[in-house]
């Protein structure tokens, strides 16, 4: 059962708009980000449900539930929105705090992946798509998942072979050593 | 309307427009404005011959689009006066200079192509301004196919598809292929309680019609079934409430706790994504006709006419009230009052309310023989008033008049339509104008007031 | 006409055919492409999820890179890169803070002043749509065309009349002298970020997407993001349309597009690198 206390009902809201700049209290829940969610179809969830558990202070159920995992990112929940709320942004944010909060994201291979994404940005400047799926492969325990793509994609050389470095690589590493990257700081203080 | 128009003291004066209002209550200078309706209406005997022989056809604006109307034309079946009107816009006669069948075919010799605008001027008591409201636009949503989307319409549009005499014969088809609808999508709130592309306001009446619409066409057509998107149900009316669970009990309405995200018109059926906030699942249905209903918004053309009337209008355009509770339909203008949905959305039980508010507020007012105003009314004296009149600039009301008193130059208050709101007083410079009851000095002598105790009372207990 | 340009990590491996034609068309142009100096990654969606800051700094970076080289108007035909940095551009204008953070890490201080251009704004607005018909050679005529923007394109300029029925895309079609077909998922998103981690929910959506070029009897889809594009091509193998007919519709770049009314050879836009060959229709359309 949800019990409210005055004290803390909207600790959660104030916090995803200090992070996001969105006012989620502004929600109505006519649904309309849920009816033309790309991968809503798919999940148990649908944005509209988040945005309430974030109004009722749910934090564990806003923080764990897949759909803040899978959100693809199109935007069209955001291109919608009659209250103008960035709810796309708003999934980003909760994807961060989940973390910092500690929690395991419901998705684990999805964020699985951002990270491979961005440890290969730190690596090489630049995405080298090739390591990225196999590595994203081996990481997923389905090392064969598209294998039937590759020789097609290898003849007509769509992805190198070799990953494209950039010469200030010193330059990257820096960005992310003094970026204070991933969501520690988040701890310490958020900004958008 | 037909009533109306019988009565001996009711003039109606259609096809025209008023274009300015001067005076004040009792003494209103109205200029009309009265179009060539090209019909001579003391000849014209309403047989209807013109209707249906003259060659040009036009969009109906009556039928929303659904149907055409001929050049000449009455605007709907009922309409009063039973006299046509030529739209010289779309007249072959008056574009193109060669037609005249309408004249051909009048028996009774009314048509009259040398018509002309007549102007006239006349004076009044009082005015009720009760102009109305304009649908939204629904280009607006390209999620909706913003009107591309011939299956795509308007509660409106539905409304003249239902109607025996409308533009379908009362079957309900889809426009684009003429087939009959089956599976009908109602979506709730388009352009109403949307903030980014429409307005935040609910429109307060398409819960109830979207019912109506719904029961009807279960009853005149049983194998159509219904869908209704809504974000909340707003029935707060006598039986309201009652109605809409009849729709959903007795005629097998299905109503979506959702708003529809968007509309895909592949060809032949339309999809409609949306969502069922209950079931907490997005929803695709397959229809054959989506019916939208558009929020009710302010005429195009209401802030022009607001202006001209001296009414305040709020940030939408609708037209304010002196008092949202106690004044309702009373403008800051005596003797202007203001009458339904030009003042915000609002059903027929409300407007006729508001009407007959209005109706009989003028009615006590014409009745007394000596009007009674407020006693806190600007006051010039004579002695001080320089002339300058900054004051008529400044006053809301149109409450200030230049006048002469021996030669000079000074400013005059007409009591009737003074609101004693101190414009005037703050900003004359020579200290000629003030409101009765609250004049500077008054004011002056209350703020002091309590410092004066306080020293009065320093001094009690620099004494003791 | 001289401009700056920001290929991104798509356009120099899996989409090296969009590169390719973009360059090719340019050179018939007569439009110099600037490379921005060892541009870094722009971080796409990955970082915005992880880290704010990070989602900033990589644009930022890169921008500060275009300005140090002299660049002051920058084509990013990516969607994904050009709504990342165009969305840091954007918060140094408006948000202090941010501003004062970027510049704090990096050293640099962006002012604001550099003009972002999506592949289609930068069409309309400097080439125009009269300069590019006049320059057509070969007429796309008889090319029925499903136009795509993809999810992103929307929030640009390029979809600034109607962002949920944008029309650029079809009247630079016209232009070309093709026929853009009347279809339902020109704005719908292809799932690209999911066909990694969740390959079922990107099936479903390309198939939606391939069905409906399908009913409106598209001959092609055209495509400005070079997401979109892979997705399609690549994953089009082994889908069917409902009646178990398996799709076959080639999936070209605009810049390709343009390159062949143009009378660019095919080797020179890159064609051979599309999985669904595309010759076999331009050949029997009479355009190769």
């Amino acid at each position: 059962m949800l019990e409210l206390d005055a004290e803390h009902v909207h600790n959660l809201s104030k916090r995803v708009k200090e992070l996001s700049g969105d006012d989620v209290t502004h929600c109505i829940q006519c649904g309309k980000c849920s009816g033309g969610c790309t991968v809503a179809p798919d999940m148990e969830e649908i944005p509209s449900r988040i945005m309430r558990f974030i109004q009722l202070n749910m934090k564990e159920r806003a923080l764990t539930s897949s759909m803040v995992w899978t959100c693809s990112s199109c935007l069209t929940c955001t291109a919608r929105c009659p209250e103008g709320i960035d709810i796309a942004k708003v999934m980003n944010v909760l994807r961060m705090m989940c973390l910092a909060e500690g929690y395991t994201p419901k998705e684990k291979h999805i964020h699985v992946f951002n990270r491979l994404f961005i440890d290969m940005i730190k690596k090489y400047g630049r995405v080298y798509e090739l390591g990225l799926m196999v590595q994203n492969n081996m990481m997923a325990m389905t090392p064969f998942r598209d294998i039937g793509l590759l020789p097609a994609i290898l003849k007509k050389r769509k992805i190198g072979l070799l990953p494209h470095k950039v010469k200030a690589l010193g330059e990257v590493k820096e960005l992310f050593k003094k970026g204070q990257t991933f969501y520690k700081r988040m701890k310490v203080e958020g900004w958008k | 309307m037909t009533e109306s128009s019988h009565h001996e003291n009711i003039e109606l004066l259609t096809y025209s427009e008023v274009i300015d209002v001067k005076g004040f209550v009792g003494n209103f200078d109205v200029t009309i404005r009265m179009r060539p309706r090209s019909v001579d209406m003391s000849r014209c005997t309403g047989c209807g011959d013109c209707l249906t022989k003259c060659p040009a056809k036009v969009p109906s604006e009556a039928d929303q689009g659904l149907g055409t109307r001929r050049a000449i034309y009455k605007p709907f079946s009922n309409a009063v006066p039973n006299v046509p009107v030529i739209d010289r816009d779309h007249c072959i006669y008056f574009t193109k200079g060669k037609c005249q069948i309408c004249q051909k075919v009048c028996k009774a010799g009314a048509i009259n192509y040398e018509q002309e605008e007549t102007i006239r001027t006349e004076k009044f008591g009082a005015i009720i301004v009760a102009t109305g409201f304009s649908l939204f636009d629904i280009s607006k949503y390209g999620e909706y196919g913003g009107g591309r989307y011939k299956d795509v319409i308007t509660g409106l549009q539905l409304e003249r598809m239902i109607d025996p005499n409308g533009p379908t014969g009362g079957r309900l088809v889809r426009p684009s292929d003429g087939k009959p609808a089956k599976s009908v999508v109602f979506v709730q709130c388009v352009g109403s309680r949307d903030e980014v592309k429409g307005m935040a306001y609910c429109s307060k009446v398409c819960c109830m019609y979207t019912a109506k619409q719904a029961i009807l066409l279960k009853d005149h057509f049983p194998e159509t079934q219904s869908y209704v998107f809504y974000i909340d149900i707003r029935a707060t009316g006598k039986n309201y409430e009652e109605f809409i669970l009849r729709a959903q009990r007795e005629y097998g309405v299905v109503y979506l706790r959702g708003r529809v995200s968007k509309i895909h018109d592949p060809g032949d059926k339309l999809e409609v994504y949306g969502a069922d906030t209950l079931a907490g699942e997005s929803v695709k249905i397959n229809a054959d006709l989506v019916v939208l209903a558009s929020a009710m918004v302010p005429n195009p053309d209401a802030r022009d006419l607001a202006r001209m009337l001296n009414i305040p209008y709020d940030s939408y355009g609708f037209y304010s009230e002196i008092h949202p509770k106690l004044q309702p339909v009373e403008s800051i203008t005596r003797g202007m009052f203001i009458a339904g949905a030009c003042t915000f959305p609002k059903d027929i039980p409300d407007s006729v309310m508001m009407g007959s508010a209005a109706a009989a507020k003028v009615c006590t007012l014409f009745a007394a023989d000596e009007l009674t105003v407020e006693p806190k009314l600007a006051e010039v004296a004579v002695d001080k008033c320089v002339g300058c009149f900054n004051c008529v600039d400044v006053c809301p009301y149109d409450a200030i008049q230049k006048d002469t008193v021996s030669g000079r130059n000074v400013a005059r208050v007409i009591q009737t339509l003074c609101q004693g709101c101190g414009n005037c007083a703050s900003t004359c410079r020579s200290g000629a104008l003030d409101v009765k009851g609250f004049t500077d000095k008054a004011i002056y002598a209350q703020i002091s007031a309590p410092f004066e105790a306080d020293e009065e009372e320093e001094n009690a207990y620099a004494g003791a | 006409m001289e401009i700056g340009y920001y290929p991104g990590c798509s356009l120099e491996s899996a989409s090296r055919e969009f590169d390719i034609s973009l360059r090719a068309i340019c050179g018939m142009m007569n439009i110099t492409l600037v490379e921005v100096p060892d541009w870094i990654c722009c971080g796409t969606s990955p970082t915005h999820a992880v880290s704010q800051e990070l989602s900033h700094l990589l644009p930022y970076k890169n921008i500060q890179k275009a300005e140090m080289h002299g660049i002051k108007e920058l084509l990013i035909p990516c969607p994904s890169c050009l709504y990342s940095i165009s969305h840091t551009e954007a918060a140094c204008v408006t948000d202090a803070n941010v501003r004062q953070r970027l510049s704090e890490v990096t050293g640099y201080t962006y002012e604001g002043g550099l003009k972002i251009y999506h592949l289609l704004d930068f069409l309309r607005d400097r080439v125009t749509l009269g300069g590019l018909k006049a320059m057509v050679k070969k007429p796309l005529e008889g090319l029925k065309i499903a136009s795509y923007y993809g999810c992103l394109t929307r929030f640009f300029p390029a979809a600034a009349d109607d962002m949920e029925q944008p029309s650029l895309l079809e009247q630079i079609i016209e232009a070309l002298g093709g026929q853009p077909v009347e279809w339902t998922c020109k704005v719908d998103c292809c799932g690209a970020s999911l066909s990694i981690t969740r390959p079922d929910i990107t099936k479903r959506l390309l198939g939606e997407i391939l069905q409906s070029a399908t009913r409106a009897s598209a001959d092609c889809i055209a495509v400005v993001c070079p997401l979109c594009q892979s997705n399609l091509d690549i994953r089009q193998k082994g889908l069917t349309s409902p009646s178990g007919a398996p799709y076959a519709i080639p999936v070209i770049y605009l810049t390709q597009l343009i390159g062949i009314a143009l009378g660019a050879r095919s080797g020179a836009l890159g064609m051979e690198k599309l999985m669904i060959d595309a010759m076999p229709l331009l050949r029997a359309k009479g355009l190769l």
